[in-house]
């Protein structure tokens, strides 16, 4: 099967060759030589983030003619997720993507997949990592930090006293985030930061914690909650507290969680990534390895018109990034659903 | 040996949280510049009364020498159900009906296994905690909700709004802990509360209703849980998936902070009301006075042992001396 891809992709390489083609989407999203069957197992179905990922890995399925199959446990489980990966195993599917929900113990079932001839792939969060082919990953912890601190920055005028309200103090992608934040903080000698608090994965928390922060700071500029409940913790804490324009609230989350806000002019800005794009190109690159694609070190993948940013390849790491992170604002939010 | 009042007052928990409360108090006022503001303390009277309106059913309920895991995943099931129906625009009066109807039919699952049938109650909540909290996903369908479409501003008033300078939950809060106050201490079926934490079987002699009294605790319970889902819910504006988780744990760290005995038979409502606003207190001050955020489990975990620690001591002192 894989032969007659490579056949193809040869072919093709041919006639990119020999035709002088300007640089548009259409050379890279070319239909798929046999409906190649594509799983994409979630953490877990039934959240908005996830079902907009479904929505990209549909569209890139349409696109390129495959079949794609979306299945995955309603909770978080690690036993459950294992328990979907090996029913694919069992129906027979060309690819199977996985956004791990213990990138530890998905190895085996992994292994097993991949034993069976299955290209197996990781998308959102990375797991298996000598097993898998290739992770999609939707940004690079520096790019997130660096621009979720950069827009803090803007917001704040480039100067004064900020604080972050985080998740859980050992949630390792968080803490990433941050180190990097504080990286990019050498750009801004007028700005400090002068706390780091945590709230772990409740609303409630993170209001009570950005209450108490703002007390503490009263010169306060900016707030920045970590995580997808933070932010709109520490939101309703600015509300609550009076400090509607005087203290910008920001961080990272989903849009939904802060459309309200947005519109009321309370936050001005967030950070997130597309997960829809992501989707999109989860699946796109589950059929070029499936064609037998080699993607090159540092190569640029160009999908203009099919998603808004230019994703790169990391031969070291074997990871694909989708791109710099979205910022979210009163002009944009309203085209995500999620 | 007749004590006098004095004494008996000086020998209680309560006693001994207040005083831990009061250099607490004085320790963050002269250190910070705005813990004693009113903007402050009225962000503790906030962050309080959640945990205090629940610990008040936990109290009973533990004083029944039983323990209530549940109690997190009530809040969730009731706050989906609530807001839910508050985006359906149903009227807010019956809103809070709904949020204490459920609470109570809720509670008195539990009070019904637990007092009619007689399984133990750690196993009973233990089970409904994790059946309640599916049910939020089932409910929910993964989606959170309030934040878009927003709460009406009627309802978030529950949670943020203020009557006299001083917030509604913390009206709700002192109202229904007078109420309970005065119900454990002066009713008839308060005292029995306590006659069966302290011997069942004597209890059931003496001719308490101890079946029926038990499911009323936990009935009960289950209604200031309601209660607390409504404020918690209009407060944050929004129901996640898990709304309310951890929650109990908090609720029986104040409890138990406040006196009550987990072996059940002694326990009160002040006592309870006390141990919630020390744990905020220290959470409080110690962002004002911006210690590091990992030590805070480390001193809210001191304080406690050492509180109870007191407690043996004096105890002690008192059987040997």
């Amino acid at each position: 099967m894989r032969r007659k891809g490579f056949l193809l992709i040869a072919i093709a390489v041919i006639v990119v060759l020999i035709l002088p083609l300007s640089a548009s989407a259409g050379n890279w999203v070319a239909k798929a030589s046999k409906p190649w069957k594509i799983a994409f197992v979630p953490k877990l179905i039934g959240i908005p983030y996830f079902n907009a990922m479904e929505a990209g890995g549909k569209r890139a399925a349409k696109d390129l003619s495959v079949k794609f199959i979306y299945t995955g446990p309603t909770t978080a489980s690690v036993p459950e997720q294992i328990q979907y990966i090996d029913n694919l195993i069992t129906r027979g599917v060309d690819a199977i993507v996985v956004a791990p929900n213990d990138p530890a113990a998905i190895t085996p079932i992994m292994k097993k997949a991949k034993a069976k001839g299955i290209l197996v792939m990781t998308s959102d969060t990375d797991g298996a990592q000598g097993v898998r082919e290739l992770f999609v990953n939707q940004a690079r912890a520096r790019d997130i930090g660096y621009t979720l601190m950069d827009v803090t920055a803007k917001l704040m005028n480039y100067e004064g006293e900020f604080a972050i309200v985080s998740g859980g103090p050992t949630a390792w992608n968080l803490n990433t985030w941050i180190m990097y934040q504080q990286k990019r903080l050498a750009k801004y000698p007028k700005i400090q930061l002068v706390t780091i608090r945590y709230a772990g994965e409740d609303v409630q928390r993170a209001i009570n914690v950005g209450l108490s922060v703002l007390q503490a700071f009263p010169k306060l500029k900016a707030i920045v909650g970590e995580n997808s409940t933070a932010a709109p913790g520490v939101t309703e804490a600015v509300k609550m507290a009076g400090k509607v324009g005087k203290v910008q609230p920001t961080g990272i989350t989903v849009p939904s969680m802060m459309k309200d806000y947005v519109h009321k002019g309370i936050c001005k800005a967030f950070v997130l990534w597309d997960p829809e794009n992501l989707g999109y190109l989860t699946v796109w690159a589950a059929t070029q390895l499936l064609e037998g694609k080699k993607f090159k070190n540092e190569e640029k993948i160009n999908l203009k018109g099919k998603i808004s940013t230019t994703p790169t390849y990391e031969a070291a790491k074997k990871e694909l990034i989708l791109g710099p992170p979205l910022v979210f604002t009163a002009k944009n939010i309203d085209k995500y659903n999620f | 040996m007749g004590k006098s009042i004095a004494v008996r007052l000086l020998r209680t928990r309560q006693f001994t949280v207040a005083i831990v409360l009061l250099i607490l108090v004085i320790i963050f006022g002269v250190s910070t510049k705005n813990f004693l503001s009113t903007s402050n303390l009225k962000n503790v009277l906030l962050q309080v009364s959640t945990i205090s309106i629940a610990s008040i059913g936990m109290t009973m309920i533990i004083i029944t020498a039983g323990i209530d895991v549940s109690a997190g995943s009530i809040v969730g099931v009731v706050a989906v159900i609530v807001g839910k129906s508050t985006l359906k625009g149903i009227p807010i009066p019956l809103i809070l009906l709904i949020g204490i109807g459920v609470g109570a039919l809720l509670g008195s699952l539990n009070g019904s296994i637990v007092g009619f049938i007689g399984v133990p109650p750690i196993i009973v909540t233990l089970g409904t905690m994790s059946f309640l909290r599916a049910m939020v996903y089932q409910l929910l369908g993964g989606r959170w909700i309030g934040s878009f479409p927003p709460f009406p501003a009627s309802f978030r008033a529950f949670g943020i709004g203020e009557i006299l300078g001083i917030p509604i939950p913390a009206w709700i809060m002192f109202t229904l802990a007078g109420v309970f106050a005065y119900y454990l201490r002066f009713r008839a079926t308060g005292r029995y509360i306590y006659a069966i934490g302290n011997n069942p079987e004597a209890a059931r002699v003496s001719g308490i209703p101890v079946k029926r009294v038990l499911f009323s605790v936990y009935t009960m319970a289950g209604i200031l849980y309601g209660i607390a889902a409504v404020v918690v819910c209009a407060r944050t504006g929004i129901v996640q998936t898990n709304t309310g988780a951890g929650f109990e744990l908090a609720v029986i760290a104040a409890t138990v902070l406040g006196g009550t005995n987990i072996l059940g038979g002694e326990g009160s409502v002040v006592g309870s009301i006390l141990g919630a606003l020390l744990v905020a207190i220290i959470k409080n001050g110690m962002v004002l006075m911006n210690l590091p955020a990992l030590t805070e489990g480390l001193v809210v975990g001191s304080i406690i042992i050492v509180s109870v620690f007191a407690d043996i001591l004096k105890a002690g002192r008192e059987n040997h001396g």
